[in-house]
């Protein structure tokens, strides 16, 4: 028997399913927003902007065969790793590819005393004092946070350098622990990473820590 | 030119307090929306860059701090300094670990030298007759100007060679230079050239003395007292019995093992008295002769114990000093001269020097007081062509200055707008002294050199030397100037450069026959008397944020000053603190609050000088002008006029009290014996040793790591100077708050230094200075009621601060029993006055931040907090990373070893001590033995502070019972 004037047409009856399926959506999606769109992975991984004269890593370390501390030369003396001064370019460039679009701007720059403007890539938040120093004299590859900067045409940040990313060596240093005399080679490749890493602990007397005031002040 | 309102400045951020409901509801609802709007774009961190050097400088590393020599005189000493530099900003100044006198240590005026450096209220351009001209424009008119026309320069005494120099070619008939110093020792340097017949000054060794007995001196502060005064002293304290007579309490009372409370004249009184019983069993003829020239009454002081006075000055003959005040005359100084003569005490404890001299024309020059009175009447009677003032506002001595000078061509050096810019012809804006060479002197012969750190952050702005370069026609730069001065001085600039300094001798100088001149005692009732701030000194920090918001060591007013009154006067004219009184003196009336303390003398109202607005700068003018007198003097009061205001006077003593019931100010009586602790000898060496039944509750925490941190206070060494407040500003990027915020409890400084008034057995009211910061309690109180984990310990004992994650509550602050907790209530660098609107870049950035120039100053190295979040000392954490991290690199543990905090740095009696507990061998770990030891509020509270203290040594000297072997 059919109701006239039926308050509500019939498919109400599947309202509370509905909302509820909604509800879920909406919550998955702000859950999904917040975990996975606003984490450092999503981002921060890939962040790779165009640097005003397009220096290619890959170029300058597989080619060339130059070491990073070539360039970076304070990253084992100091808590920043320096971007080379212009000088430092120069002393090849005044002899190689000086006909380069490119280098001829680099050497504009170098002849009006002019800084190149690079591009950070690799940014941490005001708060977090990271000392490049007492990482790679104890073994930390360039590779561990940088990623393989010699396979970079254009760098790009590789890992999410969260807080959390850092804790997982901060906690286990074993597991990313290399020879001192490795850390630049980064296409080294460990046998048995694990009792290298527990060897290197230690001999090079890692205990990182894991307290506010390691990183923070 | 009108002075600038800073209530105006304020309401412009939308941070101010809204006004009403409306008003708040609006800066809600605007936040929400650029909250909610900050969600619809994809957010990434601005882009920044790295910008690199051409050619790398040598010697620096991007990143790490470089440190370079230079030096500074203020008042009477030349301290040899080290500047930390980043990239070529200084950061921090200390004193030079190798320099004699100051051995690294600093004063709070040192440290704030920074601020002066950054004002951005500093004059940035030159101007003639109103108009903005080029720097180039200034020099062609100082060369041209006619040497021939009668000329008056004043500038402040100078040791400075380069200065002295090129004065002494300036020099000619029609040249007078005056040396203007409001705050200065006149009269102990005249009294001195007058008993030994050349310019010399006093050293004092307290390694022999035994006795000292002192009027009105302030010889422990770092005002006019060198650092290594300060130092020597409590280092050789333990011998030393001293009797101080004191109009007021100073910080050099604090010391004091008795302190009679007297009044100037009444000192003067005591003096006579004494000084005829020394005499009248030592002197000769004339010396009795000479001293029956003072016609003074006998003293109303107890004779009995000036008896004892005068035994103790006997007994331990030429192991004794007798010391006087600036505010004396010169004739009392001769007395003290003869009487430190008869007992022997000069060339034994007392050795006069001569002062070393290179063309040091204003040794000779004529005092403070001659000069202005001789400036005065060259006005009025002689034709005066042209004053060049170099940084001496004219205006702030000279009543009605503007009527005298119609006719004459004013060029006036300064750093800052003021009075006298506007009856200035010509304004040239003044370097700092970390911007340009330079060569000073010491009294004690050490020649120094003044290497600047930065280039000039004006570029339109001349220093003293340049003026004067300019002046006598010299085409040469400071620094080429500097070069021919040492070749012909034969000293060699790339050791001064290294050193910071090269070391000098002086001569001993000897008293010739004493001559006094008569004498009648001064009658007055009542007395006002003036004596300089311990942190405006004269008023040359007048403007400097941080001097100002320092509390002053003994009356803890920040932001201005007060008449500081006795109980008794306060009873008697029936005025509170914070009442404004008028005071008609003989000089001049001066309107101001009062402020009612202990141990002022009761015919006595004292203010300190420097205080009002001087210059033409957002933190200029608090608290009562006193210009219209002269420091270090005493005018008699002819009126008192009690009016219906009342102002509250930023007092920041009771904002952090220690007391249980913290509301309630009576709280501390019963707990001061456990805050505070005074014992005599006897208490030290057989302790009365009590059970304390206390454990934790919670779990407590096992420290494991590596190094375990500990800080020691030696509280019978620390005079309150505040020299640890401001280093500690200036290291962690400490905000000022402003007068209102004080007012209601919201200081910042991560240390606060207590000044209890304690009575002691004689019931004299005493002082006592306890600094006190973050404890790091082992079993912290703040830890456990913090609701978001933002405050846990570390492994190595440091109770660390965890910005990101503190969310306001104030719980920990509430919690903690030392109040050493400081809470953002807003972003204070944006609140400041001298903040400006910031260039938005991005949708999260704030709407001001601080100054440009101001921006420079921030160490690099220590986090800015930003609004709703506490913040606390962290034993500077940055610097324990760095030697953590340094002594790893370079394996080697020395680095550990010479970790200092930066209040440690600067102290200049080495107070704090601060290392590695768990080494037994290092400093910490010895302090941590000694029997004086006690830790804070410890049996109360099982708390386990890592900062312990060191009892404050007690020495009753009129109690029999106490001591054996004298004073009878």
């Amino acid at each position: 028997m059919k109701i006239k004037n039926q308050l509500f047409p019939k498919w109400i009856n599947f309202l509370p399913a509905i909302v509820l399926i909604i509800l879920l959506a909406v919550l998955g999606s702000v859950v999904h927003i917040f975990w996975f769109w606003f984490s450092p992975k999503n981002l921060n991984v890939g962040y790779q902007p165009t640097q005003p004269i397009p220096f290619s890593h890959a170029k300058h370390v597989n080619q060339v065969g130059i070491d990073c501390r070539y360039c970076h030369s304070n990253v084992d003396k100091a808590a920043h790793s320096n971007i080379p001064a212009t000088e430092t370019c120069m002393n090849c460039h005044k002899q190689v590819k000086t006909d380069s679009k490119y280098i001829k701007k680099l050497t504009k720059h170098y002849n009006e005393n002019k800084p190149v403007e690079w591009i950070k890539v690799h940014m941490l938040p005001d708060y977090v004092y990271f000392n490049h120093s007492a990482h790679v004299n104890v073994g930390v590859s360039c590779l561990q946070c940088h990623g393989k900067v010699n396979k970079m045409d254009v760098v790009y940040q590789a890992k999410s350098l969260s807080m959390g990313w850092c804790l997982e060596c901060h906690r286990e240093p074993e597991k990313y622990l290399w020879p001192v005399e490795e850390i630049t080679n980064l296409d080294f490749k460990p046998d048995n990473q694990l009792k290298l890493g527990l060897e290197l602990k230690e001999k090079y007397n890692v205990n990182p820590g894991e307290a506010c005031s390691v990183c923070h002040r | 030119m009108s002075p600038i309102d800073n209530s105006k400045e304020f309401s412009t951020t939308i941070f101010e307090s809204p006004k009403s409901r409306r008003a708040a509801l609006k800066s809600i609802a605007s936040g929400m929306t650029i909250a909610a709007l900050s969600g619809c774009i994809k957010i990434r961190k601005p882009k920044q860059k790295i910008v690199t050097y051409t050619n790398e400088p040598e010697n620096l590393i991007p990143g790490e701090p470089n440190y370079y020599a230079t030096s500074h005189e203020i008042t009477n000493n030349v301290e040899s300094l080290i500047v930390t530099s980043h990239e070529g900003r200084p950061t921090k100044i200390d004193g030079n670990p190798n320099y004699p006198l100051n051995k690294g240590k600093s004063s709070a005026h040192i440290q704030a030298e920074l601020q002066q450096l950054y004002d951005p209220d500093r004059l940035k351009e030159n101007t003639i007759d109103n108009k903005k001209v080029s720097s180039s424009k200034i020099k062609s008119l100082l060369n041209k100007l006619n040497r021939q026309e009668d000329t008056i320069i004043v500038l402040p005494k100078t040791t400075s060679i380069l200065n002295q120099g090129l004065l002494s070619q300036l020099n000619n008939s029609k040249t007078h230079i005056y040396y203007i110093d409001p705050v200065n020792i006149d009269n102990e340097t005249n009294s001195v050239k007058q008993v030994t017949g050349s310019y010399g000054y006093l050293d004092f060794d307290y390694s022999e003395s035994k006795f000292i007995l002192n009027f009105e001196n302030d010889f422990l502060s770092t005002n006019f007292n060198s650092i290594k005064s300060l130092r020597d002293y409590t280092e050789f304290q333990k011998d030393i019995q001293f009797i101080s007579f004191a109009s007021n309490l100073k910080v050099t009372d604090s010391k004091a093992n008795s302190i009679f409370k007297t009044s100037l004249p009444e000192q003067e009184k005591v003096i006579a008295y004494i000084a005829q019983k020394i005499i009248s069993k030592f002197g000769n003829y004339q010396d009795k002769s000479e001293l029956n020239k003072l016609v003074f009454e006998p003293p109303v002081t107890s004779k009995d114990k000036l008896d004892k006075i005068v035994n103790q000055l006997i007994k331990h003959r030429s192991r004794s000093i007798v010391r006087i005040g600036e505010s004396h005359s010169v004739n009392i100084h001769k007395v003290i001269f003869m009487l430190n003569k008869l007992l022997g005490n000069i060339n034994n404890t007392i050795k006069i020097n001569s002062t070393a001299q290179y063309k040091s024309r204003f040794l000779s020059a004529v005092g403070f007081e001659e000069s202005i009175s001789d400036i005065q009447s060259k006005l009025l009677n002689e034709k005066i062509r042209r004053i060049i003032s170099l940084d001496i506002d004219l205006t702030r001595f000279i009543p009605n200055i503007e009527t005298l000078i119609k006719n004459t061509d004013i060029i006036y050096l300064t750093n800052y707008k003021n009075e006298f810019t506007k009856l200035a012809n010509t304004v040239i804006s003044k370097t700092h002294f970390l911007e340009d060479w330079g060569l000073l002197l010491s009294k004690e012969g050490h020649v120094l050199i003044q290497q600047p750190l930065i280039n000039k952050l004006y570029n339109d702005n001349f220093s003293i030397n340049e003026v004067l370069l300019s002046i006598t026609n010299k085409k040469t730069t400071t620094y080429q100037f500097l070069k021919q001065t040492l070749i012909k001085i034969k000293r060699n600039l790339y050791e001064l450069k290294r050193n910071g300094f090269v070391k000098g001798k002086t001569r001993r100088l000897n008293i010739n026959q004493i001559k006094l001149s008569p004498t009648k005692e001064n009658t007055s009732q009542l007395n006002l008397t003036i004596q300089p701030s311990y942190q405006m000194i004269d008023g040359r920090y007048s403007n400097n944020a941080w001097l100002n918001e320092t509390p002053d060591p003994t009356t803890k007013l920040t932001w201005g000053n007060a008449f500081i009154i006795s109980h008794e006067f306060s009873e008697k004219h029936n005025v509170k603190t914070g009442n404004i009184i008028q005071i008609k003196t003989d000089k001049s009336t001066i309107s101001g609050p009062v402020l009612i303390l202990p141990g002022q003398d009761n015919s006595t109202i004292t203010l300190h000088y420097g205080f009002g607005k001087i210059v033409d700068g957002r933190f200029s003018g608090f608290g009562i002008n006193a210009d219209k007198f002269i420091p270090n003097k005493a005018y008699s009061v002819l009126d008192i006029v009690k009016t219906n205001e009342t102002i509250t006077l930023a007092d920041t003593q009771m904002n952090h009290g220690m007391d249980e019931e913290s509301l309630a100010a009576s709280g501390i009586e019963n707990r001061i014996d456990k805050i505070l602790q005074i014992k005599t000898e006897d208490e030290i060496k057989h302790p009365k040793k009590k059970k304390y039944h206390i454990h934790s509750l919670f779990k407590e925490l096992e420290y494991k790591g590596e190094y375990q941190w500990g800080m020691s206070i030696d509280l019978n060494s620390c005079l309150g100077c505040n020299a640890c407040v401001v280093s500690c500003q200036a290291e962690n990027n400490i905000p000022v708050v402003g007068r209102d915020q004080i007012i209601i409890g919201r200081e910042m400084s991560w240390i606060r230094i207590d000044r209890y008034y304690i009575e002691n057995e004689n019931n004299e009211a005493t002082i006592n200075f306890m600094p006190v910061a973050c404890v790091h309690c082992e079993n912290a109180p703040c830890e456990q009621v913090c609701p978001v984990n933002a405050t846990v310990h570390d492994d190595e004992g440091l109770n660390v601060m965890t910005y990101n994650r503190c969310i306001g509550t104030r719980y920990c602050a509430n919690n903690c029993p030392y109040k050493v907790r400081r809470f953002n209530f807003f972003d204070w660098h944006q609140k400041n006055p001298q903040s400006v609107k910031k260039d938005r870049i991005h949708i999260f950035d704030y709407f001001r931040e601080p100054a440009k120039s101001t921006q420079m100053q921030f160490n690099p190295e220590v986090t800015i907090r930003m609004r709703g979040v506490m913040e606390k000392c962290t034993y500077c954490l940055q610097r324990i990373s760095k030697a953590k991290i340094k002594s790893k690199n370079n394996n080697d543990p020395n680095v550990i070893d010479q970790l200092e905090t930066a209040c440690q740095q600067s102290c200049p009696t080495n107070a704090i001590v601060f290392g590695d507990i768990s080494n037994e061998n290092s400093k910490i770990s010895k302090k941590r033995k000694s029997k004086r030891r006690y830790d804070l509020l410890q049996t109360d509270l099982n708390t386990k502070p890592r900062t312990i203290y060191l009892a404050k040594v007690k020495k009753p000297i009129w109690n029999s019972k106490e001591r054996s072997n004298g004073y009878h």
